[in-house]
């Protein structure tokens, strides 16, 4: 197969791999970010705790930082204000709250004080009724919490850089390099719209 | 040019815009270039190179704002959260349509046009598109044929910069003078292979694509960064930013004046030429008229004909050059349609760097004569990538397992 990087040539106005990753840098530097200014706190204190022990049950601590080290609540809490629709924020509310009472109930205690192997069990229970059953009309939480938590982790700079590859500006086009078991993945779809959905 | 304001005015810098700013100041003509959008710069590709995490809503765009603002230019696959500065806001930009037939009016009010955010596959036209009015019977017989383009064809891809693949001379898409193509990976060679092996006269290959490989005209070749319609501060693909409008600078002979919206053309009955050019800006609202020996116009298919019906006279009450009626009538969208698929396997190859050239496959049907069951054919563009995290939603289970 011919590969590009046969044909790349480093001419006069061609920029090497460093130079690009500097580009990069400056770029970054530069810009501006606008903040998550949530406009009004639609969770309290506790119900964010309670979404980050939910998201690190989801993708936990390993070799490499979890939901919880990745920002996955205030990325949940700035989705939530707003990102979501009024209906699909009332929808995840209310499976928030059953999913509260629903460990009251069972246990006596608030999830949050339950052991760790008793909520694993309760967050298993429910995501594998939610996954093998017929879709229900409205996505329940623990589907809701696994979308947010996914999209919220690798599209962190924890989860973006050091879970995943991110490849910014390579320089040269390799079609074919090889991947072996353990290397880690590319963090793309750099493409302009990515997709998700809160319904 | 004594009794004028310039020699030529082009009106609108996009594509062809830019090509003609181009081509007219190089002949030594004193060219006004009017865009009725904002001035543009690569330091105005903001969304370049930047990271998901450092968009406010992790490139899930303001959906909101979006539904309100952006109902149609969102439908574009380019617009997003880091690109949506390129695009006209239908909420202040209206128009009518009927909802039987609706048409998606895709615009970017800028300098430069959608040359910033436009696909970039290039491919010529063959002989035979240029004699199939006349081979089947739909439509007037066109006085041209592909003689007549190719030079032009050479022209344009050589300053341009087009890469693509030689090797495969269909007769509906002729290799062109092209830049080394880039290179298909693992997966759209696998299915190159089947299908070549099945099907002869068919054959899927790199896209011919209005990006570099090559150094060309002070432009660095792409660095793989993939979304090209962010914008490309090291001008790797054509826009009138990164080719024409440098080069019309260049010359000495150019003056650009953005944020002139023509408002229209005056037509002089004795001289039977357009006489002049109304402007108002579109900050001031400020009026202002212009005058040339030549106009070119040159703002897209849909606002060249809104300028066109805007120009009423004594001379044309229905608006420049529609004597006929016909003006603003007849036209079509690029009607397309989308499949995907999964390939299993090859799950020890992956691409390093973010190729911004599709593969396509050229039109095989009705090559010699009517062979299939319908006029004329179609081409297949098509881009094969390896699965990745998005998958985790939709994979069932939790925890360090999933």
């Amino acid at each position: 197969m011919k590969h590009v990087s046969e044909s790349f040539e480093p001419g006069r106005n061609s920029l090497d791999r460093r130079a690009f990753v500097q580009l990069a840098a400056t770029f970054g530097l530069s810009l501006s970010v606008p903040g998550f200014a949530a406009k009004s706190p639609t969770l309290t204190a506790d119900e964010l705790t309670l979404i980050g022990e939910v998201s690190e049950l989801i993708i936990p601590t390993t070799d490499t930082g979890g939901a919880l080290s990745a920002g996955v609540p205030g990325f949940v809490k700035m989705m939530l204000a707003d990102w979501f629709s009024a209906a699909e924020r009332e929808n995840f509310i209310s499976g928030m709250n059953e999913f509260a009472a629903g460990a009251l109930k069972k246990h006596g205690k608030k999830f949050q004080e339950l052991t760790a192997s008793q909520k694993d069990q309760y967050f298993s229970e429910l995501l594998t009724t939610a996954e093998g059953g017929a879709p229900a009309p409205r996505t329940p939480f623990v589907v809701l919490m696994k979308r947010l938590t996914i999209f919220g982790y690798y599209t962190s700079e924890l989860g973006a850089t050091t879970e995943l590859r991110q490849q910014v500006a390579t320089a040269q086009y390799e079609p074919a390099a090889t991947f072996k078991p353990g290397d880690r993945a590319d963090s793309g779809i750099p493409g302009a719209m990515y997709w998700f959905n809160a319904s | 040019m004594s009794q004028h304001d310039f020699d030529a005015i082009v009106i609108g810098s996009g594509i062809s815009g830019g090509w003609a700013a181009k081509e007219l100041t190089e002949k030594g003509l004193k060219v006004l270039l009017l865009e009725r959008g904002r001035s543009i710069t690569p330091a105005d590709y903001v969304g370049e190179h930047k990271p998901a995490w450092q968009f406010p809503f992790r490139q899930l765009g303001d959906r909101t704002r979006y539904a309100r603002d952006y109902p149609i230019q969102s439908t574009c696959y380019a617009f997003g959260e880091p690109t949506e500065q390129f695009w006209a806001k239908d909420s202040e930009q209206p128009y009518g349509q009927d909802p039987a037939h609706p048409f998606r009016w895709i615009r970017g009010n800028h300098l430069g046009g959608k040359s910033l955010m436009w696909g970039r596959t290039t491919p010529r036209w063959g002989p035979i598109n240029f004699e199939e009015n006349k081979r089947d019977g739909h439509g007037v017989d066109w006085p041209i044929r592909y003689d007549d383009i190719r030079p032009w064809y050479d022209h344009v891809e050589e300053f341009i910069g087009v890469s693509g693949q030689t090797e495969f001379d269909s007769p509906f898409a002729p290799v062109g003078r092209f830049q080394p193509g880039m290179a298909m990976n693992a997966c759209e060679t696998f299915v190159a292979d089947s299908i070549r092996k099945k099907f002869p006269d068919r054959r899927l290959t790199i896209a011919p694509s209005a990006v570099l490989t090559r150094p060309l005209h002070g432009r660095a070749p792409c660095h793989y960064c993939g979304p090209c319609e962010r914008g490309c501060s090291t001008g790797s693909y054509f826009s009138s930013i990164s080719s024409t409008l440098p080069a019309a600078k260049a010359t000495g002979n150019l003056t650009i004046v953005t944020d002139s919206v023509v408002a229209g053309l005056d037509y002089d009955p004795k001289t039977r030429k357009v006489s002049g050019v109304r402007v108002v800006d579109q900050n001031t609202r400020a009026g202002r008229r212009y005058t040339a020996r030549i106009v070119f116009l040159n703002a897209s298919t849909l606002a060249s004909t809104q300028i066109l019906l805007n120009s009423t006279s004594e001379s044309f009450p229905n608006g420049l050059g529609n004597r006929s009626g016909v003006l603003g009538h007849y036209l079509m969208d690029h009607p397309y349609l989308t499949v995907s698929g999964v390939i299993p396997g090859l799950l020890d190859k992956y691409t390093i760097g973010n190729r911004p050239a599709g593969v396509w496959m050229p039109r095989f049907h009705n090559v010699d004569g009517q062979t299939a069951p319908f006029l004329r054919g179609f081409s297949y563009e098509a881009s094969a990538s390896r699965a990745n995290w998005t998958d985790g939603v939709s994979m069932p289970g939790y925890g360090a397992a999933l």
